[in-house]
Parts: structure tokens; sequence; C-alpha cells
């Protein structure tokens, strides 16, 4: 069980932020996470860290979690690109996952190995094996974004610092809210049967 | 903000809750919007049983918990149908905003608790007519 975060600063921009910053400078300077409430530690560079991660648990989660926006974005990439009349309804969707993927890409550092999540080539034609019919494909992304919001709560509920936390169940939140538009989305643009996975 | 503060906030907030959703309600049509009512008294319901978890979560550390107010100021006007439906969306925005302040303040089966209270209102506001959003509950990103 992870210890009692410390007190959240006000909540600002900047103080979501220091739970990526803070995560982040960690990784630099060793620390541990969420002792530093006050963000006043810049971030650092994060190049030197591989033995600083491993302290800090809170960076592996950053590692997982940007693993897993990253493969729900290659995933849409994938649909588009054999779906082009989705574009309209996936956009929000995919602006969504890409400003998870810079947000946390700042907690996790370039060297560190990404997990089990291969990065999938968006121009790939069909990586995922895209369904031919459309509303098979949002239902697959559907499921998707079901999976990535259940493993973001898992990380929410794991990190140590109080601010990540409150940004990962966020980004769990969206994920459930795109879960369920994907749906009727699907069951609107086609036949009545749904298709089965 | 401690632990208790947090439960205490977001209790607060179901109060709140508890009464914007009883005054919307009131005023939806059961027979002219029988979906709409239906999902209205679905979110009070909701409501009301996280108002009485709190209750007891903040019972269980020894302390009182915070008591319902007089009345609490309405979303901006709510008297038709399109109005009521976005006066409830606001209302679990606010909630939203509320759980995940909880998120970061605490930890373990509370922190659990706000999480998943964060996300049942994130996709409660698509039932309301609401859209997506890239951080629910963050005003600031």
């Amino acid at each position: 069980m992870p210890p009692p975060p410390s007190p959240p600063v006000e909540v600002t921009r900047r103080a979501v932020l220091t739970g990526v910053s803070v995560v982040a400078g960690s990784v630099a300077a060793g620390c541990t996470i969420g002792r530093d409430p006050d963000g006043t530690a810049a971030p650092k560079p994060a190049a030197t860290s591989k033995r600083a991660a491993q302290l800090d648990p809170d960076v592996g989660l950053a590692v997982a979690a940007l693993a897993g926006e990253q493969a729900a974005l290659d995933a849409i990439e994938a649909v588009l690109a054999r779906h082009r009349k989705l574009r309209r309804a996936l956009s929000p969707i995919k602006a969504a996952h890409r400003a998870h993927v810079s947000l946390l890409a700042q907690a996790a550092p370039e060297d560190y190995p990404a997990p089990t999540t291969p990065s999938l080539p968006s121009t790939s034609p069909d990586p995922f094996g895209v369904p031919p019919r459309r509303e098979a494909a949002l239902n697959r992304l559907s499921a998707l974004e079901l999976a990535l919001s259940t493993s973001a709560k898992r990380h929410s509920f794991a990190a140590e610092s109080g601010a990540f936390a409150r940004l990962l169940a966020s980004m769990a939140a969206a994920a459930a809210q795109h879960s369920v538009v994907l749906v009727p989305a699907a069951s609107s643009s086609g036949s009545p049967e749904a298709a089965p996975q | 903000m401690t632990p208790l503060e947090a439960l205490q906030t977001t209790l607060a907030g179901e109060h709140a809750a508890l009464y914007v959703y009883g005054v919307i309600g009131g005023r939806v049509s059961v027979s002219a919007e029988p979906a709409l009512s239906k999902r209205i008294a679905t979110a009070y319901t909701t409501h009301r049983g996280r108002r009485d978890q709190l209750t007891s979560m903040i019972r269980v550390v020894d302390a009182d918990p915070v008591v319902a107010g007089v009345s609490y100021e309405l979303p901006n006007p709510v008297t038709t149908q399109p109005q009521l439906e976005r006066g409830a969306l606001q209302l679990e925005q606010r909630c939203t905003a509320v759980y995940a302040d909880m998120v970061a303040s605490t930890s373990g089966a509370n922190r659990q608790w706000a999480i998943n209270a964060l996300t049942d209102s994130a996709v409660r506001q698509i039932s309301f007519a609401g859209s997506p959003v890239p951080f629910p509950g963050v005003a600031e990103l």
C-alpha cells in the first residue's frame, strides 16, 4: 500500500505538471517522489537515470502508462488507415491520446526500456488486423479503451505522488469515456448485429 | 489537503449534488422526457450511495462528517429540458473535479473509491449529452 501522499499544492496547471515534473525530476535527482510538494526542484534532464528510475516506482508507472497510451494512438491510426470515414469521429479521441502521450513523455526518461507493447509505425496499413467492417473496428477500439482505462486506474492507485495519481486517474476516466462513445457510433453506423470479437 | 479534509470536501460535494439533482429531478417531466428522468433518478441514487459511503469512511477515522447546507446554488437557468440536462452535465463535471482532487489527497482504499467515482462520473457526463474531454476533472489541462 502506498504511503499517505504529500498534500497537493494548489490546483493549477503547474500543480499537475508538478506531478509529472516531480516524477521526471526525481529520475535525475534519485530522490523519492512526493517529498517536494511545492515543486521547487526543477526537472533535470533524465538521461542519467536508469539507476534512479529503479529507485522510483512512479517513473515505472509513467513508462507503462505511456506505452498504453501510445498503443491506443497506434491502434487508432491503424483503424483510420483502413476506415477513412471515421476520421471525424475519431479525431477528438486521437487528440486526447496525443495529449496524454506528450504529458507522460515528460515523466518517462527516453532511455528507459519500454515494457511490453511494441511501437507500431502509423504508416503500416494494417498492423492490428483491423476488421474490414467499420463497426467491428470501433468495437475493437472500444474494448481497447476499456482495457486502457483499467490499467490506468491501477497505475493511479499505485502512484506515490498524489498529483501524478490525479493525472493518471483522469486519463483512466478519459479512456472510459472513449470506450462508451465508440459503441453507439458503431451501432448507428452499420447493421444492428454486433460484430463478435 | 489532508486525507480527512479530502473526504469531507467530497462529502460536501455529494450534499450539493443531491440537492441539485433533487431540484432538477423535480423539474424534469417524467411523461415528456422519460429517458432523461430515469437518468436523473439513477444519478441521484448513485450520489446518495456515495454520500452514505463517505459518511461511514469519515466515521471510521473518528471524525464528524460535514452536514448538508440548507440550500445550494443551482447551475444557470434550469427550466427547459435542455437546460435541465445541461445542469446535470455541469453538476457531474464539478463532481469529477472533486473526485480528482480526492485521488490526489488519499491513498489505499479511499483513493480507489475516488478513482472509481471519477471514472463513473466522467462516463455519466456522456449520458447527459457531454463529450469526451482529454483530462476529465482536471480543469487546468
